[in-house]
């Protein structure tokens, strides 16, 4: 049934890519796009649907909109070909073996913290509800350490599973974390191969995923139930097809742009950052050409989803997160001093090859070889899509409620870094 | 380039620090933890079973000492099983775990899970979880 239910997500997740993808996309890409797209696809049904209908009803009605998706655009993109020499044979060779390798600590690893108590727990309730969370979740004063103000999507695709299995089941939901993993991979080759004209380089920067440890062997790897790695993925697809537009100014790229970018608060509540940063990135763009329309086409999703997600928790009387201060003039001023450590921590992080090997030193090198080269727009893109989020990642913590401070910065700066690591890593595929 | 970054990956790798699951099954990964903190295999569906056995829906608490060392993973894992009921946690003062108890009873609670605490002489009825004693409580 896991497979069942996984297998509807792709097929109505390869028809929607299908008609938003350019023409002449390879099969990786198209995989890749399957993939999140159905995700985002599943929970967004799932959710609307929940209100409505339930249980078997519920799977059903998403089934079949997901299944009419997939069949109506069923077209296979043409392959591109085996990969050519010794090197491309290679790293497709070393890429297989790492896959093979996470399958195997994938299945192994138990689902943590924050995939459990924030993420998991949802899926868990809604199930019991059959299939949509009720609304005694969000004004549980008893369970408010569970966050029920974070958005759905991973519980969402959750539930899609449970729902198909009629149980809750911690072996078979993990079964997510590694296709979001593939989904990386896939985007990254894809990507990068397209981006610098050779296929063996995109090969190569796929393959260097594997030694970003903190995504592999850390204590929130990308097999332990948390969103941060979805939501890298989603960031780095939104990235690629931002770029796309950027050089297509084609209206499906637009709208995958678009789909992508409102996927993002839907993952987790720092995807309204990432949002942002996209839009006014993007803003530039639509401004040089002159396009309003395609400006306005491009926030729309995210507005819904960001302003609708707000309006529900209003209206279902959630109770209010208590880990950051209220936004004002007097709390920013009175935390100002924390502003050096906070630096400090960010310092240490970023050049930690513990958590990240080499990705930070080198997506630096990067961004300048790129602006060398003549790149200065993709340059300074790249530089706002991952400086600017980090930034107001790292400003945040003024804010935070919590006694000490340094606690909150050390039990999420790691993973708000990893937010961005894939983008890091494309802009190192680009560069060189 | 690549093989720097390789070289310093591999180097990385060395923590290996995520917890593993030992078997398959609907509550493997809150067992890892649980394990941990209760001692006792499979204690995430011994818990689900006490908490199914108590009359009526009204809330559970756990008592946990008021100073003791509790890991706080447990409390949310517990929290989770324990769905639909409320779940509050309540510290107890000098391990007065007797007086608790009936204070519980006189606020219409289901039950109780008294965690690393000696339980007073209670009913037959209790269940022994590792660590954990599940007492009914509503009548």
């Amino acid at each position: 049934m896991t497979f069942l239910s996984i297998l509807i997500l792709l097929v109505g997740g390869w028809g929607i890519a299908a008609r938003l993808l350019p023409a002449g996309h390879s099969l990786a890409m198209r995989l890749a796009h399957a993939w999140l797209l159905g995700a985002f696809a599943v929970s967004l049904l799932m959710t609307l649907f929940g209100g409505i209908l339930s249980g078997a009803l519920l799977a059903g009605a998403v089934s079949l909109v997901m299944l009419s998706a997939g069949i109506s655009s069923f077209r296979i993109p043409v392959p591109r070909g085996l990969p050519k020499g010794a090197v491309e044979w290679a790293l497709c060779a070393v890429i297989l073996c790492e896959c093979l390798f996470l399958a195997r600590f994938a299945q192994l690893t138990a689902i943590a913290w924050d995939g459990l108590t924030v993420w998991e727990i949802k899926a868990r309730i809604a199930l019991a509800n059959g299939g949509s969370l009720p609304l005694d979740y969000f004004s549980d004063a008893t369970r408010v350490w569970s966050h029920p103000d974070y958005p759905l999507m991973l519980p969402m695709l959750e539930t899609w599973i449970y729902l198909w299995l009629g149980v809750a089941d911690q072996s078979a939901v993990r079964i997510l974390f590694p296709c979001f993993y593939l989904a990386a991979i896939l985007l990254l080759y894809s990507g990068v191969a397209e981006l610098s004209g050779k296929r063996w380089w995109g090969l190569l920067i796929a393959a260097l995923l594997f030694f970003i440890p903190f995504f592999t062997d850390g204590n929130t790897n990308a097999f332990t139930g948390y969103a941060d790695f979805p939501l890298a993925v989603l960031y780095l697809a939104a990235v690629l097809a931002l770029i796309t537009y950027l050089r297509q100014s084609s209206v499906p790229s637009l709208i995958l742009f678009a789909v992508y970018a409102a996927a993002l608060p839907w993952m987790k509540r720092e995807g309204a950052i990432l949002w942002l940063c996209l839009m006014l990135v993007a803003g530039a763009g639509f401004l040089k050409r002159r396009r309003l329309r395609h400006a306005l086409l491009a926030a729309l999703p995210g507005l819904l989803v960001i302003l609708g997600w707000k309006l529900a928790l209003a209206a279902a009387r959630t109770v209010p997160n208590t880990d950051f201060l209220p936004i004002n003039a007097a709390n920013i001023r009175h935390h100002l001093d924390r502003i050096p450590i906070i630096a400090q921590w960010v310092a240490r992080e970023i050049i930690s090859i513990h958590d990240w090997s080499l990705l930070w030193p080198l997506c630096a090198i990067a961004l300048l070889t790129l602006a060398i080269k003549g790149n200065r727009g993709m340059s300074l893109r790249l530089l706002v899509l991952i400086g600017m989020p980090l930034s107001i990642y790292s400003g945040i913590y003024i804010l935070s409620s919590w006694q000490p401070f340094e606690s909150h910065v050390a039990c999420s700066l790691d993973r708000l870094v990893s937010q961005l690591a894939l983008v890091a890593l494309l802009t190192i595929g680009i560069a060189f | 380039m690549a093989a720097a970054f390789v070289v310093c990956g591999w180097y990385g790798f060395a923590s290996g620090i995520s917890r593993r699951v030992t078997g398959n099954g609907p509550f493997n990964s809150i067992d890892v933890l649980l394990s941990e903190a209760l001692h006792v295999n499979q204690p995430a569906e011994k818990i689900s079973a006490a908490l199914s056995n108590l009359k009526g829906d009204g809330p559970v608490a756990i008592l946990v000492p008021q100073d003791g060392v509790y890991d706080n993973l447990v409390l949310p894992e517990i929290s989770t099983i324990s769905w639909p009921r409320q779940f509050y946690l309540i510290h107890c003062r000098d391990g007065d775990v007797r007086n608790e108890l009936l204070a519980l009873r006189a606020r219409h609670f289901a039950g109780a899970l008294v965690y690393n605490l000696h339980p007073p002489i209670l009913p037959s009825n209790v269940c022994r979880i590792g660590r954990l004693t599940a007492v009914p409580i509503a009548q």
